[in-house]
């Protein structure tokens, strides 16, 4: 930029997300390889689209809120014209490319370590990010009322149900306070849907935005010699080239790619098999393995305690920005995710044609069996595993933590894999 | 100062404690059931006792039951609904098993559960069996652990 040339206040603002100059490395592709910028843009297009389709998607018959009207307003949205059409597909293709960019945008942040300091600000809020990002999935693929809507929000509404004490009055509450799905529901998701989760999305992403900058931009490797450069043009040229090359393959997939849409609502009949987005279907799988309260309850909160928990461990050789850490670190993550896949495809099959321990001891509490034993043959395993990695390494700290958080996701990775894949008619396993 | 710091403290902590109140207030009573229907008995005539035969289980689709008469003759009227997390099972007449297109639950010709995620039978419904008509009460669905042979109903 020369002398005081008239500047455009959205293009000030939007360069004002960076700093002036930016260390060299920072802008290589492979660094971040774009993931969290692509995620804005993606929050971008989705309000964009959802705004188009907030005028098109009327919930109603003659005036009044149903089932049946968001069904047939969805199914209008889907075929009276190419342009609305196109708009409910990049809605879809969006929010699905979202979802796959967030959670590679997770993984790429933890394998780099950017995660301590002020970045550990920054990772609580990328988790309340995806949980911000997940609602608004489920919610947004409840409003066109066909039958996986229907039988998500069944499924979702019973399983809240299992929670101790206040499950009926937690299930009730996700109805809109009813007890069978209406368009008290209805209107209770599209209130969720359209206005609270944006809402809280552009509060967290601002925050979290505000928490880069405030960490001094993204996380480097400090031994290199570092060397500054002006982030426009340098990196901003990349931005935008990024940009508009997922653009444009989103407008493409929308051309050429309908979003799905299923039968009409029928309370009467679950499809068969009844399967939920790709997305939740490792968490599907799971549910067909362990009793309720463990898949709601105990499994998640440990999950959840564990990675909210990762940046307050206190590692001590922490090479931040540096990939895996250290060369060492990376032949340990790819070790523990194959002994991951592995253990988890073992069970999955074992506990389908082996052992069922609701069969072996007949009279002892499904809690009991289809929950602590079912438990026990992941954990017993794993804690094995990281013991074995402990006596053998003599590592620290970090190498466990990356090894229990490899195990985590390369398990939830292949639950849904097999879900996806593996599963037919009566959701029987195929193999 | 110190004063008018607790001061300040105590109306902080007055305003946020009033309102997480409020909070609690609202989801609870959001919580609460809005159904206002009374729970009036409603019988439905599922047919005469003579059309169900020994062995044999009957779909009553659109009443979201199943009416199973066993070897005895003693009859029962299942819920459709998956007690794991409430899909629509699907009765088998080769196997006599009802199985869930959800997650994969089997219950037996029963309701009783044979095969994992459900943690529990089947609901049944009351029934009462009047002139030789089978009259089902939908109005509750009765949650039970097992089977047993007290929940049966002879012609
Ligand atoms: C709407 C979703 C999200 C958006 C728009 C977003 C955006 C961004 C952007 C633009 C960056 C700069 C570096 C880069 O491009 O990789 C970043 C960094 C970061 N994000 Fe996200 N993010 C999102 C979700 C998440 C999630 C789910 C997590 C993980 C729990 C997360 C954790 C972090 C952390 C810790 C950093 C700092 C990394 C560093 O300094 O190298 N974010 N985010
Ligand atoms: S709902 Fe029937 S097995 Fe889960």
């Amino acid at each position: 930029m020369k002398q005081k040339t008239k500047k455009n206040p959205l293009t000030s603002f939007l360069l004002h997300l960076h700093p002036k100059t930016i260390d060299s490395r920072a802008t290589q592709f492979n660094r971040t390889f774009g993931l969290g910028g692509m995620a804005a843009l993606l929050c971008v297009l989705l309000f964009i689209s959802g705004l188009a389709l907030r005028f098109l998607y009327i919930p109603s018959i003659e005036g009044i809120p149903s089932i049946e009207g968001a069904y047939n307003s969805t199914q209008l949205i889907r075929n009276e014209n190419v342009l609305s059409s196109f708009i409910r597909n990049i809605h879809y293709w969006s929010a699905n490319a979202l979802i796959v960019i967030s959670i590679l945008h997770l993984i790429r942040v933890f394998y780099t370590v950017s995660i301590v300091k002020k970045r550990g600000e920054n990772w609580i809020y990328g988790i309340i990010l995806l949980f911000i990002i997940l609602a608004s999935s489920f919610t947004g693929y409840l409003l066109p009322m066909d039958q996986l809507a229907y039988w998500a929000i069944t499924i979702t509404s019973n399983l809240l149900g299992y929670f101790p004490l206040i499950g009926p009055e937690i299930s009730r509450f996700m109805l809109g306070g009813t007890d069978a799905i209406d368009s008290n529901t209805l209107l209770q998701f599209y209130t969720w849907h359209t206005g609270m989760l944006p809402l809280l999305l552009i509060g967290f992403i601002s925050i979290h935005f505000w928490l880069i900058r405030k960490s001094k931009g993204i996380a480097l490797p400090i031994n290199e010699n570092n060397h500054k450069i002006p982030t426009n043009p340098e990196l901003v040229y990349k931005e935008l080239v990024t940009a508009l090359a997922l653009t444009l393959s989103l407008v493409l997939l929308a051309m050429l790619v309908d979003a799905p849409l299923l039968s009409e609502a029928n309370p009467l009949e679950s499809p068969n098999p009844a399967k939920a987005p790709w997305y939740f279907m490792g968490y599907q799988e799971l549910l067909i393995h362990l009793h309720p309260v463990f898949a709601l309850i105990i499994l998640p909160t440990i999950v959840l305690l564990f990675i909210l928990g990762l940046p307050y461990l206190r590692y001590k050789p922490i090479n931040t920005g540096q990939w895996f850490n250290s060369v060492k670190n990376r032949k340990i993550t790819i070790i523990s995710a194959i002994f991951s896949i592995t253990l988890t495809f073992s069970l999955v099959l074992i506990n389908t044609y082996i052992i069922s321990w609701t069969e072996l001891l007949p009279n002892t509490r499904t809690i009991i069996t289809s929950g602590l034993l079912s438990f026990l043959m992941f954990v017993t395993p794993v804690f094995s595993f990281l013991y074995y990695l402990k006596k053998q390494l003599e590592t620290p700290r970090i190498e466990l933590v990356m090894s229990l958080f490899t195990i985590i996701i390369s398990s939830y990775f292949t639950l849904t894999l097999i879900g996806c894949l593996l599963r037919g008619e009566g959701m029987t396993l195929l193999i | 100062m110190k004063e008018e710091n607790t001061r300040r403290r105590f109306i902080k902590r007055l305003i946020i404690g009033l309102l997480s109140l409020e909070v609690i207030y609202i989801i609870f009573s959001l919580g609460k059931s809005r159904d206002t229907s009374n729970e009036d008995t409603n019988l439905f005539d599922a047919g005469s006792t003579n059309e169900f035969e020994n062995n044999k289980t009957y779909p009553f689709h659109s009443k979201k039951f199943y009416l199973s008469r066993f070897s005895d003759g003693g009859l029962l009227a299942i819920s459709t609904k998956c007690t794991h997390l409430g899909c629509t099972t699907n009765y088998n007449n080769v196997t006599q098993t009802f199985n869930c297109p959800c997650h994969s639950s089997k219950f037996t010709q029963n309701g009783e559960v044979m095969a994992p995620p459900a943690t529990r039978a089947l609901d049944y419904y009351k029934m009462e069996i009047k002139n030789n008509r089978v009259l089902v009460d939908l109005s509750t669905p009765i949650k039970r652990d097992s089977h047993s042979k007290s929940q049966l109903t002879y012609a």
